[in-house]
């Protein structure tokens, strides 16, 4: 079943160890399968690494310190498993040179009077597709540093790279973004 | 003076602040000037606006090419 509400407000609490009760934890969910389906593009892979992240999150609560929102550090949790499910299935390291972006879908060009927010939600729209067009670390570093505002240092153990490559992926993940929105006559 | 080249190599690390003094003026002075970069950093920071809203956003199911 598809989680039914967004969690984010009660995900950006910042809950001490003791706090985090299994309740608390599945408030998360939301956020956590969003940001999985957006990482690997598969509903049922998606569910399953988020229930991974569930076990780890409640074997190791205790390790939370609260220095980070209890939805960056379940977040950084589920990244790891992501990464380390690229791992596994590639059997060599992350793909870090993607193939040539396709041509996007055609998206109906804004008509005269639409509202902005119609145009944003187009934008949004192209974006999320445009998502699985990156690489798979650069989409990894677009969605840590950029959708959830990750720390880079956090987000560069989550992704098992030095600074410099963050920056790098982060550039090229977010002018590939722009470039689709370009195209898309956004 | 820089060349586009060298600014929008810099331009997304220009946006999170990760350049040092001279050359985010450098960058600055060149975008106020450019035809070419100045575009590009308002649609790279709209870009990354647009990424810091998702958060927020329940994510909409991948393509039907992606399933």
């Amino acid at each position: 079943m598809r989680p039914a509400a967004h969690g984010a407000s009660i995900a950006a609490r910042v809950a001490p160890a003791a706090t985090i009760t299994d309740e608390v934890v599945r408030s998360v969910e939301p956020v956590l399968y969003g940001f999985a389906m957006r990482a690997v593009r598969s509903d049922a892979l998606a569910r399953d690494l988020v229930q991974e992240t569930f076990v780890a999150v409640l074997e190791g609560r205790s390790s939370f310190d609260g220095r980070s929102t209890l939805r960056t550090w379940m977040v950084g949790i589920l990244g790891r498993k992501i990464v380390d499910h690229y791992r596994r299935t590639r059997r060599e390291v992350l793909t870090d040179i993607p193939p040539e972006p396709e041509p996007l879908d055609a998206f109906a060009p804004p008509g005269s009077g639409t509202e902005a927010r119609v145009d944003r939600k187009a934008a949004l729209r192209v974006i999320e597709q445009s998502l699985g067009r990156l690489s798979e670390l650069e989409r990894m570093a677009v969605l840590l540093c950029d959708v959830e505002q990750m720390d880079r240092a956090a987000a560069c153990e989550v992704l098992g790279v030095e600074a410099v490559h963050l920056r790098v992926l982060l550039h090229r993940g977010r002018h590939r973004l722009r470039k689709a929105l370009e195209d898309a006559g956004m | 003076m820089l060349g586009c080249d060298e600014v929008q190599r810099d331009l997304s690390d220009y946006l999170d602040g990760r350049v040092g003094f001279w050359r985010r003026l450098a960058i600055r002075m060149h975008v106020a000037m450019c035809d070419r970069c100045g575009p590009i950093l308002r649609s790279l920071r709209r870009t990354v606006d647009l990424l810091r809203a998702m958060r927020d956003e329940p994510a909409a199911a991948p393509g039907p090419e992606e399933e």
